[in-house]
């Protein structure tokens, strides 16, 4: 019996010294970040709250895309109840509108969804009459190449494509996409694993069009990005964040909601829009063509434009917002301080929309699909 | 007999809502293809929108896609970039699968021992894990693997502690990380991990079952330890082996999670693909043609596999004895 108790706590002290040895490992990384910011609420509940009406409206936006509150609130200076469902991907939206089975009222897709769903007659004109605080939307911010004559959608929120870099690791601050190439960073570079948004960078790099789908240009771009894989350490998806708050590379191509996050965990990563221009994207409030309650919904698009919704929601979820009313409310230099929220002008003309290809996205994938294998 | 039929019906209902119909829907959409009408937008005098379509008529609602029967997906299908995928996700599905039976089959081996105290407990640590989410178990091991990662900072420290370990390192080109992760063999880690006790279970429990008295008339006729394990037990333990391997394969060669996250998107496999065209590129047709590929190939490397094992009868392995 001694043997074994002996031998049994032979093996427990060596658990323990791994367990130890890798708690110390592991402790160097962790570092606590305790700034707890004073939340000031932009608008509260009211003080009297309107009884329910049993009225509802259904709206189906993305995952951990509003601030709840702002949905409370909205219950209780209409009476209107809120069915909220969330969804990962447009695509999973867009199946689900489309095949029909469910209504909803209010849903949030990106902008090259909103051009598929007006082409496909999935969603029907707002009647602008009815969201006067539609005033409050930046002119800048609306784009008709996915809706011509700005009847169908209502800008949520806005983003681009751009490099997220470590300002300690990076000889300088990048400025241009040729950052991408630069051999100082090989094997020190995320990419995104995303054929539409890959490609469409590379399409830029090389001076075209973003929204090509010219064989030759798409070659041109392909050959680019297999010159390029060399310096790649990875393709990632949502991987990235953690990756580049971790320190894992120096330079990423992000999404620009991506960039904030990780730019609020951690000081020594920046965010640059490059001069040649990028992609920017719109998250779209619509109101889909079966929707039960169409004046509901209509309260609720003119209720998100409303200055302090917006602006509590901007605090919430992080990503550029339409909403000037909302910014000037929030104090538009401690906005304007962010890279994400704040390109200069000049790029930002030079920044286009992603439009809905139809039969030709399947060429993106093909020549992805190659890049990617290419071994 | 003939009043126990009805007892089929429940299942037959659940095969065909689950298996059937869904085995039909992949098939339609694999041999379909969605393709536009063309048309040219009017604006009218009035200001309303109508749409001609190619052969003159007008419509007033947008014309719609149309699906049509179509193999120009088989046609897709068979060029070298995704035979050269589906080449790859075997390779890899193989390589794992040997990995787990090399590893699995002495583990099972060993728990079943008749010297081995408390095997329940000790098939339990190694089930254990596996009641986590396989995902949290493939980020841990990107948290242990990555460049800035555990493994990483503890060869870090060593090499402050011991410079010539550093040199030695150095004069071998290692960098200051060592990157393990971003490639395949990080991949076949991965999965190893995470499919080896579907490849121990099915082989503990078949040696566990085989008749103890076997072993000992073996040993009482002669043999050696190694004889009576080549003549008894590996026979007789084969068609565990069997279920190990198709467990451990199957689900190998359609992974793609794993591959994503431990090859960094550089080691692409089959089963990536697919889910791509479901999700990001938004083709079902191609995607359930892909899947129909991978479906038959599988099928037809089970089928093999099958043989193999109605060829190996035990029984006439211990005649002999």
């Amino acid at each position: 019996m001694k043997g074994i108790f002996r031998k049994k706590g032979f093996w427990l002290l060596i658990i323990l010294v791994i367990v130890f040895a890798m708690l110390l490992a592991g402790g160097e990384e962790i570092e606590e970040t305790e700034e707890e910011e004073e939340v000031i609420p932009w608008a509260t509940m009211p003080e009297n709250p309107v009884p329910m009406t049993g009225e509802t409206i259904s709206v189906y936006n993305w995952g951990d895309y509003i601030d709840s509150e702002t949905i409370d609130i909205f219950e209780a200076e209409t009476g209107i109840r809120v069915i909220y469902e969330t969804f990962e991907t447009n695509e999973d939206m867009y199946a689900k509108i489309a095949m029909g089975g469910s209504s909803y009222d209010v849903i949030i897709p990106s902008d090259y969804m909103v051009e598929r769903m007006i082409q496909e007659n999935l969603l029907q004109k707002i009647n602008w009459a009815n969201i006067p605080n539609v005033v409050n939307i930046d002119e800048r911010f609306i784009h008709e190449s996915y809706d011509p004559g700005f009847e169908y959608s209502v800008p949520y929120t806005w983003g681009t494509m751009g490099i997220l870099y470590n300002t300690e690791a990076v000889l300088e601050a990048p400025t241009s996409w040729a950052t991408l190439m630069d051999e100082t960073y090989k094997m020190d570079m995320f990419m995104l694993n995303s054929p539409r948004d890959t490609l469409g960078i590379a399409l830029v790099m090389c001076g075209y069009d973003l929204n090509s789908t010219d064989p030759a240009e798409l070659e041109a771009a392909k050959a680019l990005l297999i010159e390029q894989k060399p310096l790649v350490l990875a393709y990632v998806v949502d991987e990235v964040k953690d990756k580049m708050v971790g320190g894992e590379a120096s330079v990423a191509l992000v999404w620009s909601g991506d960039a904030t996050f990780c730019m609020s965990e951690s000081d020594e990563l920046s965010y640059v829009v490059p001069k040649e221009g990028s992609n920017i994207f719109y998250d779209s409030m619509c109101i889909p063509y079966n929707a039960r309650n169409v004046s509901g919904a209509e309260k609720f698009i003119d209720f998100l434009c409303r200055a302090d919704i917006a602006a509590m929601n901007y605090d919430y979820v992080g990503y550029a917002i339409p909403n000037k009313a909302a910014v000037e409310l929030m104090g538009a230099e401690e906005y304007n301080a962010s890279p994400v929220n704040n390109p200069p002008q000049e790029t930002l003309e030079k920044c286009q929309v992603f439009k809905y290809l139809g039969d030709k996205t399947h060429l993106y994938d093909q020549i992805w699909t190659e890049i990617i294998s290419e071994f | 007999m003939k009043r126990n039929k009805a007892l089929i019906v429940p299942f037959a209902l659940w095969a065909a809502i689950f298996i059937v119909v869904p085995l039909v829907m992949i098939v339609w959409y694999g041999v379909t293809v969605e393709e536009s009408i063309p048309y040219t937008e009017m604006v009218q005098a009035d200001g309303s929108v109508v749409f001609q379509l190619e052969d003159g008529s007008v419509t007033e609602t947008r014309p719609q896609k149309k699906t049509v029967v179509s193999l120009s997906n088989f046609k897709r299908m068979l060029e070298p970039t995704y035979l050269k995928l589906l080449m790859r996700s075997f390779k890899v599905a193989i390589i794992t699968t040997l990995i787990c039976l090399l590893l699995g089959y002495p583990v099972a081996l060993i728990l079943t021992g008749k010297d081995f105290k408390r095997p329940a407990l000790w098939l339990m640590l190694l089930i254990l894990p596996m009641w986590m989410n396989f995902l949290l178990r493939t980020y841990s091991w990107m948290s242990i693997l990555e460049n800035n990662g555990i493994l990483n900072n503890w060869i870090a420290s060593l090499r402050e502690m011991f410079p010539a370990f550093d040199q030695w390192l150095l004069d071998r080109g290692v960098r200051r990380r060592v990157i393990f992760l971003y490639n395949e063999n990080a991949v076949i880690l991965g999965m190893v991990y995470n499919y080896l006790s579907f490849m121990i279970m099915p082989i503990y429990t078949v040696i566990e079952k085989i008749d103890k008295s076997l072993l000992e008339a073996a040993a009482d006729l002669g043999a050696s330890p190694v004889k009576s394990f080549t003549r008894v037990t590996l026979p007789y333990s084969i068609p565990g082996v069997m279920e190990g391997i198709t467990m451990v394969f199957v689900p190998a060669v359609t992974t793609f999670v794993i591959s994503q996250l431990m090859g960094g998107g550089k080691v692409p496999l089959i089963g990536d693909i697919i889910q791509n065209q479901f999700g990001k590129s938004s083709d079902w047709h191609f995607g359930a043609t892909l899947s129909l590929l991978v479906m038959v190939v599988v099928l037809a490397f089970m089928g093999a596999l099958n043989r193999i094992d109605k060829d190996d009868e035990p029984v006439k392995e211990v005649r002999i004895l």
